[in-house]
Order: C-alpha cells, then sequence, then structure tokens
C-alpha cells in the first residue's frame, strides 16, 4: 500500500482463557477506507474490532494507530483517544439511558473541555444532519431503534473522529431501515474522509463497504 | 461546572426515586445517631446537675478544711424514711450553717432550721395536694425553689432543708463538714464500661442503618452499570466515572443530613417527654455539641460515600460494559463462620458443668469471667453476620435439591447464587433480634432476681393498707391523736423486743398475714421478725418484758392516704421516723435504670425492625426492577405471574425467616446461659411482649413482601419493555 495506514495491526492474538479468539491477526486500513469484517458466529469479528479501539487488551502483536502504538496505552491515555479520535456505533445499547438525545451526543464534547454553548451548537447541528430534528429532548427509551441508532451516528461523528468503529450498526434493524442507516453512516463518513471499519455478517451490509476481510477462527481468511 | 456535576442534573431527575430513597435512609440515620447523642449529652449532664449535692461527701472537694470558714454540715437524707413520695424517695439534704462565714451555694442560700427548699417536680406535687400537706414534714416555711441547674430533672424530689444543731448533733445522722460547695456542673469522664455499652448500643443502632443506605444507593446498578459503560465508550476515564457517583451519593448524603437534623430538631420535643429513670430531661440538655454534630454529619457523609464506593466497586466500569457483562459473583467461605462458633463455643462451655463452675468460681473476684463472656457475645453476634450468608446459601441449596416443584427451585438456586446480596437485606433484622433477644433474656433474669426480693422483704408480711410506724420520738397523747386521724381504721401496739417485736395474738390477723398457732390464747403475743425474711409459722410468748419500746401497726382506709399518715408522724413523732406500708413491700424492687434499659431495647429492637423491614422492602423492589429481563423471559417461556409470584415470595421470605429464627433462638439462649453463670438461682423468662414484636415483625414484613408483588405483573407485560 503507497499511502501510510491510519491503523494496523501486526499478528495480534488474544485468548479467553483456552478460546483463541484471535489467532494472529493482521491488518492495514486505510485513510478513508470503508472496511467490513466479515464472518461465522464466534470466529472473533468483535474481538478484533475492540482490540483495534483498543477497548480491550491484546495478549500479542501490535496495533498502530497514526504511527503510535496504542496497545500498550494505559486506560487513561486509552479513555482520551477514545473521546478525541474514534466513534462507536453498536448494535444497541451504547447509549446512556437516563441522557436525551441531545445530552448523548453531547457527552463526548464535554468530556473533551468544549465549552458548554459550542458544545450544545454542535450536537444539536449533528442530530440536524441525521434527521432527528425535534427529537433532541427525547430518551433512548422513547426512540425507535433506528432513530436510536441515529443518535448513535451523531455522538460518533460530533467529535470528528479520525476512526468509527461499528459492530452490527444495523444489527437490530428491519431492511429498510437499515438501508437507510447505512446510507447516513457510510454517506457521512465518506463526506468527512473517516475512516471506517465494521463488522457484519450481512453481505448485503457488507456491500457498503471498500474492502471486506473474512475472519475464520480468530483468523483473516480472506480479502475480498 | 464539572461534568459530573452536569451529568448529575441532567440525570437526576431519571433517577430521583433512587436518590430520595438513600437521602431518607442517610436522614434517618442521622436522625436516630442524633438523638442517641443527645440522650446521652442528657444523661451525662442530668448527674453534672447533682455535682454539687454529691461532692459535698467527696473529702477532697468540700470536706478539705479551710481555715477560718465556718463548715456548713450536710446530712444527706434523713434517718427515717418519712422522705418519700408514694414509693419514691425524695432526695432530702438537711443542712446546719455553724458560724457566720459560712459557704454558700449560688442561687440557694443556706436555710435556717425550719426553712426549706423544693424542687419543681416536689413543688408541684406540694401545691397539687395541699390536704398532705407534704412540706411540713421537712420544715415550716418552703421559702423557695432549687434552682433548674441544681437539679437532674424537672421531675426529680428533693428538698434542701435547714435543721437544727441538736438535729445535726443527734447520734442518729451522720453528717459531713463542708467547707465549700462545688458550683461546677461540668460533665465528669465515662467509666470505661459504660462508654463500651454506649458504642455497642450505638453499633446496633447504626448497622442496620448503614445496611439499609448501602442497599439503597446499590438500588439499579445494573441500570447505572449501563449507563457508565456507555460514558466510558464515549472516553470517559475511570476517575471521571467515579467522580460522577461520588457526585451523586454527596448529594443523597447532604440532602439527609439535612432532612435527619430538621427531624432531630423536631425530635427534641418529644425527646424531652421521654422519662429516664423515671424522670424527664431538662429540654435544654438534650442538646447536641458543635463539635459532635460536625463528627456525626462529616462520618455520615464519609460513611456514604464509602457505602456508594462498595456497593458499586464490583461494576463494571469497562467500555465493554455494554457488549459483555463479566459479573463474578463471589460466594462466601466456609471460615466465614469461625467467629460464630468461635463465639458459641464460649456458651457451649459456661453451659456444661465444668464450665459453668469455672465461670462461677471466677466471677467473684475477678473481671476476666465477664469479660470472656461479653467477647464472647461479640463474637456471637458479628459471626452471624459474617456467617449470615454462607449459612443461607447452605440451607437454600439444601431446599434446591429436596424440592420437585419448579418456583421453589428457582427461589431457592437464586438465593443460593446470591446469597450475599440476599443475607444483605435481612442481616439488620439479625443484628437486632440476635441484641435485643440477648438483652431481654438477660434482663429478665435480673428482673426475676428483684422479684424474689419481695419474699425476702420480711415486711411483704404486712397486709395491704397496713403500715407499721415506728419511731423514738412519738409526741405525748401520739396513740390517741392516731386514732383520730380519719383514715385511719383501726390500730394496735406493736412492742419492740431485743431482737424481735411482738403482737397481741389476736391484733395478728388484722394486720399481717400470719395467725397464731393453735391453742394459743388471745392475750398472747406472736413473735414475728420484720428485717429478715418471710417465716412460714410465729411463736408465742405469754408476757412483754417491761424494757420493751412500743411502736403502731395502723390499717389505713386506703393506702393512698400513706402519705397523710407520713405528714401526721413527721409532725408528731420527727422526720427520723419510719412508715412501712404493707402495700409497697408487695411490689418487687426493679430498678429503674433496668426498666428503662429495657424499654430502651424495646424501643431499639422497634426502630431496628422497622428499618430492615424498610430495607428488605427497598431491596426487593430493587432486585425485581434488576431482574426484569429475566422476568420476561420466564414469563415469556410460559411462567405465570402467580409462579412468578411465589418465587420472589419464597426468596425473600425464607432467608428473613430462617435467620430471624437462628438469631432471635442464639440471642434467648446466649442470655440464658449469661444469666446461670451470674446466679442458679435466677430464672428467666420472656414477655409475652416479646414474642409479639418478634411474630408481628415478621407477619408485617411477610406482608409487606407480598403487596410488591403486583409490580412482577407490570415489569413483565411487553409494552414496558422497550428498549432504546
Ligand atoms: N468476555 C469473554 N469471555 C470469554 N470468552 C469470550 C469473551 N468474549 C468473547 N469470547 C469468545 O471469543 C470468541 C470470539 O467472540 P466474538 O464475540 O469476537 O465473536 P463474533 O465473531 O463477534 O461473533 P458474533 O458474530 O456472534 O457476534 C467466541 O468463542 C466467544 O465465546
Ligand atoms: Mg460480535
Amino acid at each position: 500500500m503507497s499511502i501510510a495506514p491510519v491503523i494496523s495491526a501486526h499478528n495480534i492474538t488474544k485468548s479467553y482463557g483456552r478460546t483463541h479468539a484471535l489467532n494472529g491477526v493482521s491488518l492495514d486500513v486505510a485513510p478513508g477506507e470503508v472496511l467490513a469484517i466479515m464472518g461465522p458466529s464466534g470466529s472473533g469479528k468483535s474481538t478484533l474490532l475492540h482490540s483495534l479501539a483498543a477497548i480491550s487488551n491484546i495478549d500479542n502483536g501490535e496495533i498502530i494507530f497514526n504511527g503510535n502504538r496504542i496497545d500498550k496505552l494505559n486506560d487513561n491515555q486509552r479513555s482520551i483517544l477514545r473521546r478525541t479520535s474514534f466513534g462507536f456505533v453498536f448494535q444497541f445499547g451504547q447509549l446512556v439511558p437516563e441522557l436525551t438525545a441531545i445530552d448523548n451526543v453531547v457527552l463526548p464534547l464535554l468530556l473533551n473541555g468544549t465549552k458548554r454553548v459550542q458544545a450544545y451548537e454542535s450536537a444539536n447541528t449533528w442530530l440536524d444532519k441525521v434527521g432527528l430534528n425535534g427529537k433532541e429532548n427525547s430518551l433512548p427509551g422513547e426512540l425507535s431503534g433506528g432513530q436510536a441508532q441515529r443518535v448513535a451516528i451523531a455522538r460518533a461523528m460530533v467529535i470528528k473522529p479520525k476512526i468509527l468503529f461499528a459492530d452490527e450498526p444495523t444489527g437490530s434493524l428491519d431492511s429498510l431501515n437499515s438501508e437507510r442507516i447505512m446510507e447516513l453512516f457510510i454517506g457521512t463518513a465518506k463526506k468527512y474522509g473517516t475512516t471506517v471499519i465494521m463488522v457484519t455478517h450481512e453481505p448485503s451490509i457488507a456491500a457498503y463497504a471498500d474492502r471486506e476481510v473474512v475472519v475464520r477462527d480468530g483468523k483473516i481468511s480472506g480479502v475480498k | 461546572m464539572s461534568i459530573g456535576w452536569l451529568l448529575f442534573r441532567k440525570s437526576g431527575k431519571r433517577s430521583i426515586g433512587r436518590l430520595v430513597l438513600t437521602a431518607s435512609a442517610v436522614a434517618l440515620g442521622v436522625l436516630m445517631i442524633l438523638a442517641f447523642t443527645a440522650v446521652v449529652n442528657a444523661l451525662d449532664t442530668r448527674s453534672a446537675h447533682s455535682n454539687w449535692r454529691l461532692d459535698i461527701f467527696d473529702e477532697n472537694i468540700s470536706g478539705k478544711i479551710i481555715d477560718g470558714v465556718n463548715p456548713v454540715e450536710v446530712a444527706l437524707d434523713t434517718r427515717g424514711n418519712l422522705n418519700k413520695w408514694r414509693n419514691n424517695n425524695i432526695t432530702t439534704v438537711s443542712m446546719f450553717k455553724t458560724g457566720n462565714n459560712s459557704p454558700q451555694i449560688i442561687g440557694m442560700p443556706i436555710p435556717s432550721v425550719g426553712e426549706y427548699y423544693v424542687s419543681k417536680g416536689l413543688d408541684k406535687i406540694i401545691k397539687d395536694n395541699p390536704d398532705i400537706s407534704i412540706g411540713s414534714r421537712f420544715g415550716s416555711e418552703q421559702i423557695g425553689i432549687i434552682p433548674d441547674n441544681l437539679l437532674s430533672s424537672p421531675d426529680s424530689l428533693e428538698v434542701v432543708r435547714g435543721m437544727s444543731q441538736q438535729e445535726a448533733s443527734s447520734a442518729t445522722i451522720h453528717t459531713f463538714k463542708a467547707y465549700r460547695f462545688n458550683d461546677n456542673t461540668s460533665i465528669r469522664d465515662h467509666g470505661i464500661f459504660i462508654l463500651m455499652i454506649l458504642i455497642f448500643g450505638a453499633t446496633i443502632l447504626l448497622f442496620p442503618i448503614v445496611m439499609f443506605v448501602s442497599i439503597a444507593t446499590q438500588l439499579g446498578s445494573a441500570q447505572r452499570e449501563k449507563r457508565y459503560a456507555a460514558m466510558r465508550l464515549v472516553g470517559a476515564t475511570r476517575s471521571q466515572i467515579t467522580h460522577i457517583m461520588a457526585i451523586e451519593s454527596f448529594v443523597s448524603a447532604v440532602a439527609g443530613v439535612i432532612l435527619g437534623s430538621v427531624a432531630y430538631l423536631i425530635a427534641r420535643v418529644p425527646l424531652a417527654q421521654i422519662r429516664f429513670d423515671n424522670e424527664r430531661f431538662w429540654p435544654n440538655d438534650i442538646n447536641v455539641s458543635i463539635k459532635q454534630y460536625c463528627l456525626i454529619v462529616i462520618i455520615t457523609i464519609a460513611l456514604c460515600l464509602i457505602a456508594n464506593w462498595w456497593g458499586m466497586r464490583h461494576v463494571q466500569t469497562s467500555p465493554l460494559g455494554i457488549a459483555r457483562t463479566q459479573r463474578i459473583i463471589k460466594n462466601s467461605h466456609f471460615w466465614s463462620i469461625i467467629p460464630l462458633l468461635l463465639g458459641l463455643s464460649v456458651f457451649v462451655f459456661v453451659s456444661t458443668p465444668v464450665g459453668n463452675k469455672w465461670f462461677a468460681d471466677n466471677s467473684s473476684d475477678s473481671m476476666m469471667p465477664l469479660l470472656i463472656l461479653m467477647v464472647g457475645i461479640l463474637f456471637v453476634m458479628f459471626g452471624l453476620i459474617l456467617a449470615g450468608s454462607w449459612l443461607t446459601s447452605k440451607i437454600a441449596k439444601l431446599f434446591a435439591k429436596k424440592t420437585q416443584r419448579a418456583p421453589i427451585l428457582l427461589a431457592t438456586k437464586r438465593i443460593a447464587g446470591y446469597s450475599k446480596q440476599v443475607f444483605r437485606s435481612v442481616s439488620g433484622v439479625v443484628l437486632a433480634l440476635f441484641a435485643g433477644s440477648f438483652y431481654l433474656t438477660a434482663v429478665s433474669g435480673i428482673d426475676s432476681f428483684y422479684a424474689q426480693s419481695v419474699s425476702n422483704n420480711g415486711y411483704s408480711q404486712l397486709k395491704s393498707d397496713v403500715a407499721l410506724i415506728s419511731s423514738s420520738d412519738y409526741s405525748a397523747n401520739f396513740n390517741k391523736k392516731l386514732n383520730s386521724q380519719s383514715y385511719v381504721e383501726s390500730s394496735a401496739i406493736i412492742y419492740e423486743l431485743a431482737d424481735n417485736r411482738a403482737i397481741r395474738c389476736d391484733d395478728l390477723e388484722t394486720y399481717t398475714d400470719k395467725i397464731c398457732p393453735v391453742g394459743s390464747k388471745p392475750t398472747d403475743f406472736a413473735q414475728i421478725n420484720f428485717d429478715s425474711s418471710v417465716v412460714k409459722n410465729v411463736s408465742t410468748i405469754d408476757s412483754i418484758p417491761v424494757s420493751a419500746t412500743e411502736d403502731y401497726f395502723v390499717k389505713l382506709n386506703t393506702n393512698d392516704n400513706i402519705e397523710k399518715l407520713r405528714t401526721f408522724v413527721a409532725n408528731e413523732a420527727g422526720i427520723s421516723s419510719y412508715v412501712i406500708s404493707g402495700t409497697y413491700a408487695h411490689i418487687a424492687i426493679v430498678s429503674p435504670e433496668i426498666r428503662e434499659l429495657s424499654s430502651l431495647a424495646y424501643a431499639g429492637i422497634g426502630v431496628t425492625l422497622f428499618v430492615a423491614i424498610a430495607s428488605l422492602v427497598v431491596s426487593t423492589i430493587g432486585g425485581l426492577f434488576e431482574r426484569q429481563r429475566s422476568f420476561m423471559t420466564l414469563r415469556l417461556s410460559g411462567m405465570t405471574v402467580r409462579q412468578m409470584k411465589l418465587v420472589v415470595f419464597i426468596e425473600s421470605i425464607i432467608p428473613l425467616f430462617l435467620v430471624s429464627i437462628l438469631a432471635a433462638g442464639i440471642g434467648v439462649w446466649v442470655g440464658i446461659v449469661f444469666i446461670s453463670v451470674l446466679s442458679t438461682s435466677l430464672g428467666t423468662m420472656l414477655s409475652p411482649f416479646y414474642f409479639a414484636i418478634v411474630i408481628g415483625s415478621l407477619i408485617i414484613a411477610s406482608i409487606c413482601i407480598y403487596s410488591i408483588l403486583p409490580i412482577l405483573k407490570r415489569i413483565t407485560s411487553l409494552e414496558e419493555n422497550r428498549t432504546e
């Protein structure tokens, strides 16, 4: 690859007891690339994603983000990394249930120390962009599955992350909704040049990606 | 504004129920500890009010000779027993000024002969009963009221009277020479023993509250876990999360402290009405000092923060929490019952003949046995708490093995798996029931000791409404005057012999419960001794020696008129006379302290049971919400709401009942063993009131649990279960 990758994994392994979830995975992701990680259930897709995002620790190997090793960072440094450079969209459950939509979106900005007025302004803009005008003060429990995912996208994008990590982002939605969410998701990422790494087992979702890797038994077994 | 505060404000509305609950739990705790401290302070100040009187008899304070000062001769209580109101003593201080340069008491010049001061409590009695003229027993002129700061209570019955030089120098009273009066009403240090009892009491009182607070702070921890995980995912650091948690518990703690302080200020009014040792406190004595208050507040807030931190320490604050859970529930080990076994072994040893003998032999001349017993009690008490969850899980597993029914199986499996949480919600009951049962059993033993004292009291051979008058100073025509009193039905002469008393046989039956032996003549004299314990039969003599002095038996129309008789005797035979009431001799003398402590123990059990039931209900409700998902699944897989109700009911009730019965049983047993060491003759008997409290509170707890079960139906209905 001619351009330097934004994130790369070298021969990483991770086990849970006797389960070898990752068995020596190496992977380079180029800036602005949309990568889909596919594979059967239990193959280690989520584990790989969490490792790349420095949410969980790896046993061996290294992960390099923007030229720096991130697998050796301490808990605080990882938190800061997440709030400044990474965005997350998961299947469900990533919104704070007691906070309204706008408060959820504003949260990472406030954690970053952004001034409140400014933070709410950009949060508002992002809620508009994902089409949730008028739903600012709804609680997650009062939103539909698709709306909740839009909030999650807004929250992920509001910090202008380098990489968006997604794990089955449309896993809880029907196919029509899935399509809409994916269009919004990929469209926004492309527009802002954000790298996307998403886990899915649905070929129709993977079709949005520039490249697909297939994980099998903790190893990358194929690239499309 | 920190992000912690911001988030608290934003999400506080949604968790208001939990915060209010935590705050109320804290408030209850603050109220109880403030009230407890205030009462202890009041007890301290109460005794300090009497410093001036008590120190008169201290050689080093008032007794030290000061040159040029004419001492005041002081006698505490008169020789006789006319300084009484009904069955209560009137503390009587008699004073004689030996010269002009005598020490003074601030606010109360030394009374001259005939003059007297009375306490407020006595003044009221005097005014309410003008026909008895109680004051005339002490002198001819009441010259004032004893100042409040020299009195232990608004109800205390005290007299300070002047006496003549003749009375002061009479052989029958013992006087002290006071060269100065101590007007320092500062509080003295407690003995270590009292201090220990206080700390013990405070611990028992506070433990259920701390449990309650920790249960309340842990409510909804599953939801909060999710919330913290979500925050971690978007980059909140661990310390930011800790900060957010701390703010929450801080706010509820502060709210609780304010609430509790207000409640305490209100509670001071009824507290002033509480009688301790039959006397109320001065309202101003019921107080906590600024220092104590600050200490209580700081400790409370710190305890809340610690309880919250302790409760949430297992909460996963990993960003992965939203995708994976890895809660590890550690169950208790066998070793957790070792302290209980150690404590119990002390009492098992004591109840063996060898052990009992050892304790009985050594307890008179050494503190060791008592100390061992105390330590044993502490071990049993905290051993019960430590061992509780292990026992609960073992018993539940036993049930689980035996049962065939699904609801019971589910319930017992859950108890076994979560025995720590399950037990925690009933641990307050354990402590309250153990301590209460032990205490009340032990006290019932001491009560029976005093009850025996009736048969030890020879005067209980007098019939009711009969009084024995005894004096060395009868006025002329005393007998005639006595019989002319309207309340006197009859009287008889009783003779004082060398070591006995004698009364004519035909009078004997009127005044005592004895009859002369068959064959004796009515003119014979029955010999009877009231100063030793009750005898079965009396012997007779046919004549009275000339040297015998005469005293009187009186039959009153009602015992209430004993007061008129006392006044009459004081006036006609002097203050150093005796009027002994047969009615009162039949009343066992129970130490007022013990009686008060018993009622305190009942109040303590009541309050702790109330708190314990509250925490049981709260933790049950919390548990229901926390397990909403699994109940949903159970219902979807075909379990009826009825069956689920049964599961939850069994889950909460079984541990409560088992643990309560265990704790109460051990408490009673330990109490019995404890008393058996003190005396082999003491019997223990629990009052029906005790059983009513124990059984009643179990029933109330069951009803409370039963009444919250309908929540199950609501939380498992489908439309309530939208997730984000
Ligand atoms: N916290 C954990 N503890 C123990 N084992 C785990 C843990 N997380 C994952 N595993 C195991 O690691 C392996 C990989 O899991 P992972 O979640 O990465 O699979 P996946 O590819 O994401 O599956 P799916 O498509 O079903 O989400 C599985 O065998 C899983 O059981
Ligand atoms: Mg997965």
